[in-house]
């Protein structure tokens, strides 16, 4: 039995192109596999890491936020510190006016319904009055400070001046004879009242058109 | 016919170390896919910090510029404070004055 050449030929060209297509196919099977693995440890890396980057994106957008919230803060308080500045400079104002107001007839008037109103609040008895130097010398002129207290109090009075001036803008600071009663008219303490108890009033004297915007956003 | 089979046995060889060619480039496929995969989370975490960085970027450059509007703003604000304060001044001057005299009112 004998076998042409060209069919030995086609026998082994048969095994040696199965063989490649073999190749071809375990070649193109383990790519498959490759390309599956990496996209499936993509998955999984994005998946573990969603939380992580959740948590990051947060961050970038809180950090936004902060840088917002503290320039509105630093606005904020850039407009009180405008307002607390221009307060203060009326208050700095009202002083000096008092301080020449000290020798005008409404400041003696003043100074006279002061005591009477204090001596009142402590109800009569002897009612000791300091004051500045120079309205030691005014009160010792004002007449019919005990009468006025006596009358209202109810309680006889006996006004006196302290023997100490006492440094101050001006008013009066009185108590009574054992000292553990005592009313502060004080200028600068009024003015503080003033400023406590009339602030609203005063800011919108002073910043009408804010008052009017505030009015508008709401 | 012996002829034929050593073509034969030599084809097979061939196809043998065709096989073993192909079974070795499997490996190495299969080696680079496990190493990339080990990877994969040092990638994907580069991925996100590269998009979390850009968006961090743009936030604060936003946020930047609309700081700059807020406190512009203020500024604007305290001049016109400022002048209705300038303006408004003696009237409030008065009105504080009027305050603390009114203190001395309650004795008439």
């Amino acid at each position: 039995m004998t076998m042409s050449s060209s069919a030995a030929d086609l026998i082994q060209k048969t095994i040696v192109d199965e063989a490649k297509a073999d190749a071809k196919r375990m070649i193109a099977e383990a790519e498959v596999s490759a390309r599956q693995l990496t996209e499936e440890a993509t998955e999984n890396a994005k998946t573990n890491l969603v939380g992580w980057a959740d948590r990051r994106r947060q961050m970038a957008q809180a950090s936004g936020d902060r840088i917002i919230g503290k320039a509105r803060n630093d606005a904020h308080m850039k407009i009180l510190d405008a307002k607390a500045r221009i307060i203060n400079d009326a208050f700095e104002q009202a002083r000096k006016r008092f301080e020449k107001e000290r020798g005008t007839a409404q400041y003696k008037t003043f100074l006279k319904y002061l005591i009477i109103s204090a001596g009142i609040q402590i109800g009569g008895g002897d009612i000791i009055v300091n004051a500045r130097k120079e309205d030691q010398v005014i009160i010792s002129k004002i007449t019919g400070l005990a009468t006025a207290i006596s009358k209202a109090a109810g309680e006889s009075a006996k006004v006196s001046l302290g023997k100490k001036p006492m440094d101050m803008i001006g008013g009066v600071f009185i108590q009574n004879k054992a000292g553990n009663i005592t009313v502060d008219y004080r200028v600068e303490t009024l003015l503080a009242q003033v400023e406590q108890q009339q602030r609203s009033e005063i800011a919108k004297t002073l910043f009408p058109k804010e008052d009017k915007t505030q009015s508008d956003k709401e | 016919m012996s002829e034929v089979l050593e073509g034969v046995e030599k084809a097979e060889a061939e196809a043998a170390q065709i096989r073993e060619k192909a079974q070795s480039q499997v490996e190495e496929i299969q080696r680079d896919a496990e190493r990339k995969a080990r990877g994969m989370e040092q990638i994907v975490r580069a991925e996100f910090t590269e998009e979390i960085e850009a968006l961090q970027k743009s936030v604060e450059s936003k946020a930047k510029t609309k700081s700059q509007r807020i406190l512009s703003k203020a500024d604007e604000e305290a001049v016109s404070l400022e002048e209705q304060g300038t303006k408004n001044l003696k009237k409030t001057v008065d009105l504080i004055i009027k305050g603390v005299y009114a203190f001395g009112g309650e004795g008439k």
